[in-house]
């Protein structure tokens, strides 16, 4: 439709993308909603046929365990990354007195965890949960450009394999294969420090996200083969439906539900490999590559704030200050949990294959190896 | 048997040519110069390989056994700790342990190894090196042969991922096959629990339990640089984290070409298995 308004208006075509230039040039966020606005007008009746695949009754939230826990953990991360200084108690660079009386004793810092410090203070007499929840948005927005790649790059030759029979189809397999023998950290740990973390927020999606794909690759590849032998698969090709409108309106909306279940999961994966990345001294905002020695020296002082970054060289604090790297692992480990439990619940409430087996109200209590009754029943 | 031997030596070459010649590349140059620079080193690596091999072999052996040494350990407790706990939790729903048992699995898959590691350092030296007196860590490297206490903690911390893995892998299993109706057959002809588990549930769940340890053994070799970077063990991942760091780009090669090596011969060697383990699977296998 748009490449036919451009033939057919040519100068409102030029007048308006003129328009949304300057709108964009001042006022970005209005720009990003209006194309949002356009791109839902346009391809509404797509967009209507995508989210009613999604569609599920809202009181499973509730009756899913996995699924509440989830979003309730998930929506608080995404809240904190997106407004950190409404819930930080005060500013990430603010720096506390060089002495303080803890517990009736004079300290110098790293403070442990008292009040109004409740997680700590680092060696800079920073507060250890206002740098947390300022870094929550920079190690996310990481974590999620990642997951966006993998998924770019794993949908892409997952179709390829599934959907083109032939050479093409074979080359993506074999690539398939390949990257699934690459182990993901050591690849993205070689792939950053040799091109320098000072690169930024490019070379740590660049080298956590080249691999890791291949189980998408293999999700959509088994789903396109599955799908294309269903009934209506054969009828939309034996009516003559072209190859693309089939892509958007019968394959997709089939593996959306999927996808989205397991994106969640992928989430929890990067924010793993960027924890230990962490761990190794190489974090997003680092502009030099840590040495070892360095390292074992302890904690890494950096201005930028970033959940990995607080766990870079604190190896031997857990037994000198254990906060300091308990903290940032603690941060990560909620995050991590929440989202799995966000991709087990809805493939649990989206009845997704590999979800567990529900049990009906009343057969709760069934168990294996119970004694069989004479109606065949099994108490 | 041909074909998979030659498929195997094709990806062997594949591996070590590629990783090798990635390991020469600078990628903080110029795109043209790096690939420039990667080539003429690399040549330079194949013309010297008589005198520039053996200066390096040394030094990756060194590292390999010691990493090897973990790994096995890792794979022996995923394998001999797994299964049972998946078998604990499948086939005793509703009970503590059964429940202790998916929690433990349910954490072990989604704990980083490095917490993981630094729980276990604080648990061998603050309360097990105390109560025992014996040094079980050492934190700076050690040079020579490692002592046999030495070898416990980073296996541990090693194994953590596999016998978590395949656990949930065979839980989720055991917990389809139970209440498949051969095994409600089996128990109607009277036959004891422990002989429908050993011989009717076991081999039909042996073949994914493999699939999933070699899933997580790929986990564990990713993760050998952070175990062996906490517990100061000189393998192949320590090794590595130095190479990279000092720039020594043939060292570098040699152990990562080393590490892929060891994944495809684990890979084949756990095919073959499954093949011997599921008869599904070797018909498969025959009729394509």
């Amino acid at each position: 439709m748009p490449a036919r308004w451009l033939v057919s208006r040519p100068w409102q075509c030029v007048t308006g993308c003129a328009i949304a230039l300057v709108v964009a040039h001042w006022y970005p966020a209005l720009a990003v909603a209006g194309l949002a606005v356009w791109i839902g007008a346009v391809y509404r009746q797509l967009l209507a046929e995508w989210t009613a695949a999604l569609r599920f009754d809202p009181w499973r939230i509730v009756t899913t365990p996995a699924l509440l826990f989830g979003l309730i953990i998930c929506l608080g991360l995404l809240l904190v990354a997106l407004f950190p200084a409404r819930f930080a108690p005060f500013a990430p660079s603010y720096q506390t007195a060089v002495l303080q009386t803890i517990d009736g004793r004079v300290m110098a810092a790293p403070f442990p965890p008292h009040a109004p410090f409740l997680l700590g203070t680092d060696a800079a007499r920073h507060d250890l949960l206002s740098r947390l929840l300022y870094g929550a948005g920079s190690t996310l927005g990481v974590a999620v450009g990642v997951v966006a790649l993998r998924l770019t790059l794993g949908c892409g030759l997952g179709w390829v394999a599934g959907w083109r029979e032939g050479r093409w189809g074979d080359a993506a397999l074999v690539a398939t294969g390949v990257s699934a023998t690459v182990p993901a950290l050591l690849f993205a740990w070689v792939f950053i420090v040799a091109i320098g973390p000072g690169s930024g927020f490019a070379v740590f999606v660049l080298g956590l996200g080249l691999t890791g794909w291949a189980h998408w690759a293999q999700l959509v590849h088994d789903e396109i083969r599955r799908l294309r032998r269903q009934p209506f698969m054969e009828a939309a090709t034996a009516v003559g439906v072209p190859a693309r409108r089939q892509l958007s309106h019968y394959l997709v909306p089939n593996l959306l539900p999927l996808l989205i279940a397991v994106a969640a999961q992928e989430i929890a994966a990067a924010l793993l490999l960027l924890a230990e990345l962490g761990f190794l001294g190489v974090f997003y905002g680092q502009g030099t590559v840590i040495s070892p020695a360095d390292l074992d020296q302890g904690t890494i002082m950096v201005q930028f704030h970033d959940w990995a970054g607080m766990l870079a060289g604190t190896r031997f604090e857990i037994f000198r200050n254990w906060w300091l790297p308990l903290a940032p692992a603690g941060a990560f480990l909620i995050a991590i949990l929440g989202f799995n439990l966000l991709g087990d619940g809805l493939r649990q409430a989206l009845e997704l294959p590999g979800r567990r087996q529900r049990v009906r109200r009343g057969r709760w209590r069934r168990r294996p190896f119970a004694r069989i009754t004479a109606d065949g029943s099994n108490p | 048997m041909v074909s998979l031997v030659k498929g195997l030596a094709l990806r062997l070459g594949l591996v070590v040519f590629g990783v090798t010649l990635c390991s020469f590349f600078a990628l903080d140059q110029p795109v043209l110069r790096s690939v420039y620079l990667a080539t003429a080193h690399f040549l330079t690596l194949l013309t010297h390989l008589n005198t520039i091999l053996p200066s390096v072999l040394p030094f990756v052996w060194a590292a390999y056994w010691r990493s090897m040494l973990l790994l096995l350990g890792a794979t022996v407790l995923g394998a001999l700790a797994g299964v049972p706990l998946g078998f604990l939790s499948a086939t005793r729903p509703h009970t503590l342990v059964g429940w202790l048992a998916g929690l433990l699995s349910y954490l072990g898959t989604l704990t980083p190894s490095f917490i993981l590691g630094l729980l276990v350092m604080v648990f061998f030296v603050q309360y097990l090196g105390a109560w025992t007196g014996i040094q079980w860590i050492r934190i700076l490297p050690s040079p020579g042969l490692p002592d046999p206490r030495e070898i416990i903690a980073p296996t541990l911390t090693l194994a953590a991922r596999p016998v978590a893995f395949v656990a949930q892998v065979t839980a989720a299993h055991v917990r389809a096959e139970l209440w498949a109706p051969y095994i409600t057959t089996a128990q109607s002809k009277g036959l004891r629990r422990s002989r429908i588990v050993r011989e009717h549930v076991w081999p039909n769940v042996a073949a994914p339990a493999l699939g999933a340890l070699r899933s997580a053994l790929l986990f564990s070799l990713s993760s050998l640089p952070v175990v062996e970077y906490i517990f100061g063990w000189r393998g192949v991942g320590y090794t590595l984290f130095q190479a990279v760091l000092r720039r020594q780009a043939v060292l570098a090669a040699a152990l990562l070409a080393t590490l892929g090596v060891t994944f495809m011969l684990l890979t084949t060697l756990t095919d073959l298995i499954s093949l011997r383990l599921d008869p599904r699977a070797q018909l498969a296998r025959g009729d394509s």
